[in-house]
């Protein structure tokens, strides 16, 4: 007895210096670890050093938006002294957002009055390098005679060249007025004023999100309070972003809470104690900090992504818990029965985990060590410390009559052609599968907003006429009058816009000014300054930076990058591309083809998963039986996997194209439904593994399957998948043949 | 005490918005005054005094000023045609505007054809000693313009033009 109680001691004192070991060591990887978050880490590793420098700079915390009030009832003028007087209340409450002009005309126009005769057109430029002086002057006297207004001094640019070269420049803001920060234009009978706003503060803070939203909404309905019948737009990833937060925790709410609580009471109804969830949460504690302190070792940057892929750990840990606590109801015997069919399950699923670490993808990796480790620790725990708890209730015994007459039922199902056409079940799904295949992988699918924001956005993108497409050409340069050099050579692709439409490089301006020089010591251009009565002109100094470099210029790792923003789709045809140096981008196309990408290499993973399977399981499942019995043992059990993920893939299908998520799902619906098919074939007893198969099913089921009715389709993907899958999983794994030892 | 204080202030208020409604409403009546029917053809004699050079620029010529357009021919120092519409400055012979004058066209358009819904969006007005004053309203042309005046009893005499930089234009006006 005193030998049993020291054994016992011995045993929790070393599991208790095992958990604590893995939480310090855990505690001070974590605080040296950098998390990536930015969908470029996620990205596969061909995304070029220009390509990542750009994302990079398209991240910064603060977030702009734009409001547009529109009216054919009220003047401008009127719209606009209510919003600004409104608006300057909201500024003065809330510090986190300010005005977020997006071109200044007096900082612009100062600039070039600063840099006056240094910028000319590319015509002046030529007409001046090919001396036709006459032409240049004569153009400048009837500038000067014409009711224009002079916008640059003429000491410093006699001939009007930066004049001229202002008067070319693309305008950001087409038509529109600027008043301080605030924007208007009358089209058609319709007046609008755009107020431009930035958040200062941390956009990924739901809560300041939601304050920031809950602000700028009362500020509209002031305004709209004032004038009434305006109408008000609003556009900004803030809004679709606070949307997505607000409809996620509304579905938390109802979908979380309610299959939270039907999993609770059903676990509650069947073990009739609540110690099988306090070691649930023990084993998924215990086990998820061991998988990623080995994750942590391994991987230098690990990705936030990775833990979101990895939710079906939860799921699988549940799952052999529920197992355990069965087998271990009913009595040492069943316990033994159960060990070599959980060892089995779960060393075929940590080696598909482990195949993980084949693929390019560092994600995957990371995901691969994570699940490998994670669960390799749970089912060592399980088996391990499962004994050293107090024998079990026996589950409540209305499941076990239910589960009782369901074994009967399959057994009179059963068949000697079960086999067969199971197998022709399997691979005819398969086969529709593969025939039918849809997949898309575009990343505006998988994010949903409110019909009326996305409304909003697209008349103010209609009919502001300033927003650019997503495609963007990036220049690399290692300075950056070297990066704007470069740029020069684009400046003729229609509807492009870089910052050498409106400053030219240092060199081509030393140039300007030497043949300026030229031209004021011939006789012709002595004549004109006489004319005017001024002697040589003053040079104005180097320029300073243009006020909207930031929108065109970004710093590098290694020198700096100039980008062309186009205002029409990118033409293949417009550039000759050369890595490194001159890239075409498309965030969002290649975010769609990285997410093809890991797509791609997840079907590959679950077919890996499905040809790896079939011979672990028969070289070890049924290991006292014949070769063939343990062959068609596997091959059942290969069955009912193929048939529950291309069932549920075939089916998800019909509701939305395939992507990335339906495939996390089908690897979820794979590993759960080896542990389902391998204790059907294992030595347990059918009723009792029937007991912990459709517990397990029931409470994935619920959890993970509430998931099909969010709103979000890339979440609804995932939850379809999930119920689909592993219905038909407790559906089909039944119908293996019981093993005659069990 | 406090009744008192936001009567006071309401009536301050209400004093300057009056004054304000009511120097605009002046200034939009001496334009009615200034405005003549169109077409109309007029001789002018411009002096551009620029920041930095020691004499003014002096040109002249003819303005032929239509519901649609205005050309304006300069005939002295240099021969010079240019056609003034919304769209832009155009110089007679050559193949496009002015780009970017688009918005300069129209404000003369405007107060050479005494729009005044135009004017009335583009500037604050009032009247000062005789003339109207027009100072612009928004960023831009503020940026450029300080103000502009238009003088004269029943028709639009003299156009001055102050802009930010220190320039002075100064458009007389006188029947053919």
């Amino acid at each position: 007895m005193k030998g049993a109680r020291a054994a016992t001691a011995t045993r929790l004192l070393l599991l208790f210096v095992f958990t604590v070991g893995v939480a310090a060591a855990l505690s001070a990887q974590l605080f040296n670890t950098q998390w990536s978050s930015s969908l470029a880490d996620a990205l596969p590793n061909e995304v070029s050093d220009l390509q990542r420098s750009y994302l990079e700079n398209q991240q910064p915390n603060a977030q702009q938006l734009l409001l547009g009030f529109e009216s054919q009832q009220y003047e401008d003028t009127e719209i606009l002294n209510v919003v600004q007087q409104q608006l300057s209340i909201l500024l003065r409450a809330e510090s986190v957002i300010q005005l977020a002009e997006m071109t200044n005309p007096e900082a612009v126009l100062s600039f070039y009055q600063q840099q006056a005769g240094r910028l000319a057109t590319q015509r002046d430029r030529q007409m001046l390098a090919s001396g036709d002086y006459e032409a240049l002057i004569t153009n400048a006297q009837k500038t000067l005679q014409s009711p224009a207004p002079v916008l640059t001094s003429l000491q410093q640019d006699p001939l009007l060249l930066t004049q001229r070269f202002i008067q070319q420049l693309p305008d950001l803001m087409p038509g529109y007025e600027s008043h301080g920060g605030l924007y208007t234009r009358t089209s058609q009978s319709t007046h609008q004023v755009l107020v431009p706003l930035r958040i200062a503060g941390d956009a990924l803070s739901v809560n300041q999100s939601g304050r920031s939203v809950q602000v700028i909404n009362d500020f509209t309905a002031k305004v709209s309070a004032q004038l009434p019948n305006i109408k008000v737009y609003r556009s900004g990833l803030l809004f679709h972003s606070d949307a997505a937060a607000k409809q996620a925790k509304q579905e938390m709410t109802w979908f979380g809470g309610l299959s939270l609580l039907l999993v609770l009471a059903l676990l509650l109804w069947v073990f009739r104690s609540a110690q099988q969830l306090l070691y649930t949460l023990f084993l998924l504690g215990v086990s998820a900090a061991t998988g990623l302190l080995i994750t942590l070792l391994f991987s230098t940057q690990p990705h936030v992504l990775m833990l979101v892929f990895a939710t079906s750990f939860i799921g699988l840990c549940i799952d052999y818990v529920i197992h355990g606590f069965i087998a271990r109801s009913h009595g040492e015997k069943a316990w033994s029965a159960l060990k070599p069919a959980l060892w089995l399950s779960g060393l075929t699923t940590v080696v598909g985990y482990v195949l993980l670490l084949l693929l390019p993808l560092p994600l995957l990796q990371q995901l691969g060590i994570f699940m490998a480790t994670a669960l390799l620790t749970a089912i060592t725990l399980v088996v391990v410390t499962l004994p050293w708890l107090p024998e079990p209730k026996e589950p409540a015994p209305r499941w076990q009559q239910f589960c009782l007459g369901m074994t009967k039922l399959y057994r009179q199902m059963r068949h000697k052609t079960t086999t067969h056409w199971l197998s022709v079940m399997a691979l005819a799904t398969l086969g529709l599968l593969v025939w039918s295949f849809t997949a898309n992988d575009n990343v505006r699918l998988l994010a949903s907003s409110p019909e009326s924001l996305l409304q909003q956005e697209n008349h103010l993108r209609e009919t502001t006429d300033f927003y650019f497409q997503p495609d963007v050409l990036l220049v690399a340069g290692e300075t950056r009058q070297d990066a704007l050099e470069r740029t020069a050579s684009l400046r003729s692709i229609e509807g492009s816009v870089s910052l050498y439409h409106y400053v030219v490089p240092v060199s081509e301006q030393q140039q300007l000014l030497q043949d300026q020089q030229n031209l004021f010591n011939s006789q012709v251009g002595e004549d004109y300054l006489q004319w005017l009565g001024i002697g040589q002109p003053i040079r104005a100094s180097e320029s300073p930076e243009h006020p909207l470099q930031n929108q065109f210029l970004y710093p590098m790792e290694a020198g700096w990058m100039s980008v062309v923003r186009l205002k029409q789709p990118f033409s293949a045809d417009d550039i000759k591309e050369k890595p490194g140096r001159l890239e075409h981008f498309n965030p969002i196309e290649h975010a769609s083809d990285a997410l093809t990408e890991y797509r791609h290499s997840m079907q590959l993973w679950l077919i890996a998963l499905l040809l790896v399977s079939l011979p672990i399981l028969a070289l070890f499942l049924r290991s006292q039986q014949g070769h063939k019995q343990r062959v068609q043992a596997a091959w059942q059990v290969v069955c009912v996997m193929t048939l529950s993920v291309s069932t549920a893939l075939l089916l998800a299908q019909l509701i939305q194209p395939l992507n990335l998520f339906h495939c996390i799902g089908a690897m979820f619906v794979l590993v759960l439904s080896i542990d389902y098919g391998v204790f059907c074939a294992g030595r347990l007893e059918r009723q009792h593994a029937l007991q912990a198969i459709y517990l397990s099913a029931f409470t994935t089921m619920v959890a993970f399957g509430a998931l099909s009715f969010s709103a979000t389709p890339a979440i609804a993907a995932f939850g379809v998948i999930v119920l689909i899958g592993v219905f038909m999983s407790a559906l089909f794994s039944p119908l293996i043949i019981e093993s005659p030892d069990s | 005490m406090m009744r008192l204080l936001v009567a006071t202030v309401f009536f301050m208020v209400s004093a300057v918005t009056s004054a304000e409604d009511d120097n605009s409403l002046k200034a939009l009546s001496a334009l009615e005054k200034q405005s003549e029917p169109l077409p109309l053809s007029l001789d002018f004699h411009q002096k551009k005094q620029l920041s930095g050079l020691p004499r003014p620029l002096v040109s002249s010529g003819q303005l032929d000023i239509s519901t649609d357009e205005i050309v304006w021919t300069t005939e002295q120092p240099q021969q010079q045609q240019l056609i003034i519409n919304r769209q832009g400055i155009f110089e007679q012979g050559s193949e496009g505007s002015v780009s970017g004058s688009d918005t300069i066209a129209q404000l003369l358009l405007a107060i050479l054809q005494q729009d005044k819904a135009v004017l009335k969006q583009q500037f604050r007005l009032s009247v000062e000693e005789g003339c109207v004053m027009m100072v612009p309203k928004g960023d831009a042309l503020a940026s450029v313009i300080e103000k502009i005046h238009s003088c004269g009893a029943n028709s639009v005499e003299l156009v001055e033009l102050f802009e930010q930089n220190g320039n002075t234009t100064r458009i007389e006006l006188s029947k053919r």
